[in-house]
């Protein structure tokens, strides 16, 4: 079990009567890579904003190392913080927001200098340096903001959903360039978002919150595979529920797990499709199951099949087919278990 | 959809701040309580005393009510305002209507033209309506005895001041209805097209209801306006009392104090009922769909020529009154010799007495400006910005939109009973220029605030939390980032104070020492004096520093434009 780095102990927070975080336990090892992950208004970024201590929590601790940072204010902390809106400032050039904060430490004139072209070479954006952040395109100012935060060094950077304002493409190659810093630089990376596939991707680990509570933890395989809860399940990734099947036991199946023929066999169920949906790499088939096994499957169910699959079944609308559940894929939530939390480390 | 609304909010919250914030919001505080409550206070404690200082409970107001003369200048006033505020508004919407929803040619002449009127004292129109329709008015006398007819349309009261206080509200009712007039959506013109309603039915039930929020602002602020004015109806009044000239013999004339503040508390009323509606009208107007198409003007060559005409016509009258007053200015005995004379002004042989009260007027304002800017935008800064103390900041902001109920006569009143007492540390600066600046900063302080506090709510709501995590004090950041980015704001906040500071007669009227006369008092004691060209004189030397300040912040405005171009968002 690796060494705990920063300690989430208890963090709580009520705005007036809402309550924005229940006691909040996470254990954070040194050079990780977290996502909070959950749909807007569950707390992550109160969370994330506590960490920084832009906001001050009710109750509970922080340490690092062992030490209690709680009341430490931002500039104490030696944090990276990026902003969702990333707060540059417009009257200032590229090279001016990045060197913003080392001015205030004891540096020559030299040393803010190179620290300025050192981390601007470093989102490739050194070329860049004399323009005002208008005169950028999101990308670009998504990567002068992330300059910024590391200019300082820091041990933590945070970040508040870095990607949400740019579109797919630019997306996806900053993911990449947020992860590669991540490991040159050897920080400790907290990253909140709502996307499940940024986090999925880019995480060693994914916190998943709802409702001001911590419901799962773990590697992202782990969660993909064995989410603890119908809300993890449902959040991440498309998924079937099967209702009350094996004496009222909640389970659950990924729809690529779901296999397909075209003749009776033990354990199959017959059902009929209703759609077929183009998905590029593969077709999501949605189908009804027939007689009265169908009382399991209320809302039908999800396959994800690949085309020569389709293709070689001939499979149209109102086919009927069979599906079969694999054992070693159904997801079990059991009749009265409770959303177990666990905790990281 | 609830919590997502919430967490933003949240977001918002930030820790308790520095302890730097916290004594600049005391100070903040404790200075607009001097500046304003407890002047306000005073005011009403003097309200309910007599003549010797006794107290006396309400019977000031029962002796109001039940004085005939007195309860006359409440009548006359309403009356008064009722008429300029509707004749404001309709006029100012016809104006506003050609300038934003017609072809007309030459827009920024009209507009530039409308806004003349708001560069000159109240005293001001009132001389010019001398000139033109007075005993011995242009008009009157139909071009001295040069037409065969003449035309008295005997100015002298209710007429005169409602044509004055037209003139004087109407750029401001403009300002506000082409601002309710600009905000349309197109989308709703086209689908009411489509189904066949015909021009009038638009009108009635697109345009109109549109702009209904605008509509009441401008008719609540011209009532005011006209409601508390002192300059005008002191010029061409005559013997019709209105509440504003009624305070001033009260005050001026007897000496009665506590019935001065009493007609202040009633001059109050409608302004604190406009304030009312104006904060309930302004929180009702709903935003405009982000996908509303702007206005586009369909030709229609009819419509241009009746609205052009109309440009024409209320341009015309408001050229000719200012024109009249420069030129009676430099005439050398109205109407009898009109040969070129530059001897009005030369001030010492007439009441006002030299050029000194114009140099005070411009050292007055100047300082308003600079200490009024600084200070607002500070306030208005503390109460975005910051989360110290929210209950304080609430009542910190409530008190700076509060001047917008308080007429400056009122203010001025207040000023006397609050700093003329012995008892008070800051006597001091009674009879000095800084009760003047503070007057005029209190009386002025609301709009600048407004101005400040929307340039700030524009900047990202992050800029501070940046400048935390990167470890940055925030006065740093205020000096280097937030005020570079609110410069606009902060030159139009000046300029404003400036401009309304030269002006201004109401507020200061009762606070000026004899050594420290202001060019715009001294244009009221001219007048009354008979020395009416002087008057005109310095009211035209009071237009043209307004027209230069005006000019000199444009220029100045657009070399920033131009320097900070490369800040401004690409796509806007």
């Amino acid at each position: 079990m690796p060494q705990s780095y920063l300690s989430i102990e208890g963090i709580r927070k009520t705005f007036g009567s809402f309550t924005a975080l229940e006691p909040i336990h996470i254990e954070i090892p040194k050079n990780e890579f977290v996502c909070l992950l959950g749909p807007s208004g569950c707390g992550k970024t109160t969370l994330l904003r506590m960490i920084a201590g832009l906001e001050s929590p009710d109750g509970g601790r922080l340490l690092v190392e062992g030490k209690d940072i709680t009341s430490l204010p931002p500039a104490k902390r030696n944090i990276g913080f990026m902003f969702q809106s990333y707060a540059l400032f417009p009257n200032l050039t590229v090279a001016q927001n990045v060197a913003y904060g080392l001015k205030e430490k004891k540096l020559s004139r030299q040393q803010v200098q190179s620290k300025v072209e050192e981390v601007l070479s470093m989102v490739d954006l050194l070329s860049y340096a004399t323009k005002y952040p208008a005169q950028l395109s999101g990308g670009q100012q998504q990567r002068v903001a992330l300059s910024r935060a590391i200019a300082l060094s820091p041990d933590f950077l945070l970040l508040d959903e870095p990607l949400s304002a740019l579109d797919a493409k630019v997306r996806e190659k900053l993911r990449l360039e947020i992860r590669r810093l991540h490991e040159q630089l050897g920080m400790t990376t907290i990253m909140v978002t709502h996307d499940q596939e940024e986090a999925l991707t880019m995480a060693d680990t994914v916190v998943v919150m709802n409702n001001a509570k911590v419901i799962q933890s773990g590697a992202p395989e782990d969660i993909y595979e064995r989410p603890n809860s119908r809300f993890v399940a449902d959040f991440i990734g498309a998924v079937n529920f099967l209702e009350g099947m094996n004496g009222g036991e909640a389970l659950a199946i990924r729809p690529e797990h779901v296999r397909l023929g075209l003749g009776q066999e033990t354990g199959s169920y017959e059902a009929v499709i209703e759609s077929l949906e183009f998905r590029g790499s593969f077709y999501r088939v949605t189908m009804q199951v027939q007689g009265p096994l169908s009382q399991y499957f209320q809302s039908g169910i999800m396959a994800d099949l690949n085309r020569a699959v389709v293709k070689q079944y001939q499979l149209e609308k109102n086919r009927r087919v069979f599906i079969q559940l694999p054992e070693e894929h159904l997801i079990r939530f059991g009749p009265n278990r409770r959303e177990r939390l666990e905790v990281v480390g | 959809m609830r919590i997502a609304k919430w967490n933003t909010a949240f977001t918002l919250k930030r820790r308790t701040g520095s302890w730097f914030e916290r004594i600049a919001m005391l100070l903040m505080l404790a200075g607009l309580c001097v500046m304003i409550l407890l002047p306000l206070f005073s005011l009403f404690s003097k309200a309910v005393t007599d003549k010797y200082g006794q107290y006396n409970g309400l019977s000031n107001f029962i002796d109001y009510f039940s004085t005939p003369a007195l309860l006359h200048s409440l009548q006359h006033t309403v009356y008064v305002s009722l008429l300029t505020a509707i004749l404001s508004v309709v006029l100012g919407f016809l104006f506003a209507y050609a300038l934003t929803r017609t072809n007309v040619p030459g827009k920024m002449f009209f507009k530039t033209v409308s806004l003349l009127m708001l560069f000159a004292p109240t005293m001001m129109l009132g001389i010019g309506l001398t000139y033109l329709f007075g005993n011995q008015g242009l008009i009157t006398t139909g071009f001295f005895e040069a037409l065969p007819f003449h035309w008295d349309i005997d100015l002298y009261g209710p007429t005169g001041i409602v044509m004055a206080e037209v003139m004087y509200t109407f750029p401001q009712a403009c300002l506000i209805l082409v601002v309710s007039l600009s905000f349309a959506d197109f989308n709703l013109y086209e689908a009411a097209k489509t189904m066949g309603a015909g021009k009038g039915r638009i009108f009635f039930t697109i345009t109109l209801p549109n702009m209904k929020y605008g509509l009441i602002s401008s008719f609540f602020v011209s009532f005011t306006l006209a409601f508390t004015d002192f300059g005008a109806p002191q010029v061409v009044g005559g013997s019709y009392n209105v509440l504003a000239t009624e305070i001033y013999k009260q005050v001026i004339g007897q000496q009665n104090m506590g019935m001065g503040a009493t007609v202040g508390i009633i001059l109050t009323l409608p302004a604190i009922l406009a304030f009312i509606v104006d904060r309930f009208v302004t929180r009702k107007q709903h935003a405009i769909s982000s996908r509303a198409v702007p206005y586009r003007i369909t030709p229609s060559r009819k419509r241009d020529g009746l609205f052009l005409t109309f440009c024409i016509l209320a341009s015309g009258m408001i050229l000719l009154l200012i024109g009249t007053v420069f030129a009676a200015s430099v005439i050398k005995i109205w109407p009898y010799n009109l040969s070129f004379s530059l001897k009005h002004y030369d001030f010492s042989k007439v009441a006002g007495g030299s050029l000194q009260p114009f140099w005070t007027s411009l050292r007055m304002s100047a300082w308003t400006a600079l200490i009024g800017t600084a200070a607002t935008f500070v306030g208005a800064y503390l109460i975005e910005k910051t989360k110290s103390f929210p209950v304080l900041r609430q009542a910190g902001y409530f008190l700076s939109i509060l001047p917008l109920a308080l007429p400056g006569i009122v203010l001025g009143l207040s000023y006397i009973f609050f700093f003329n007492k012995a008892s008070n540390p800051m006597h001091g600066i009674y009879g000095t220029i800084w009760i003047l600046v503070m007057a005029n900063i209190a009386h002025f302080y609301s709009v600048s605030f407004v101005t400040a506090t929307s340039a700030l709510k524009k900047l990202d709501k992050e800029i501070e939390t940046a400048s935390d995590s990167l470890g940055v004090p925030r006065y740093k950041t205020l000096l280097r980032v937030t005020i570079p980015l609110c410069l606009p704001a902060v030159l139009e906040m000046a300029m404003y104070l400036f401009i309304n500071s030269m002006v201004t007669v109401s507020a200061v009227m009762f606070l000026y020492a004899a050594d420290l006369k202001l060019a715009s008092v001294s244009i009221v004691n001219m007048e009354d004096a008979g020395d009416v060209a002087p008057a005109a004189a310095m009211s035209t030397l009071i237009v043209i520093t307004n027209i230069g300040v005006r000019l000199l912040y444009e220029a100045v405005t657009h070399q920033i434009k131009k320097k900070t171009q490369a800040w401004q968002t690409r796509q806007q």
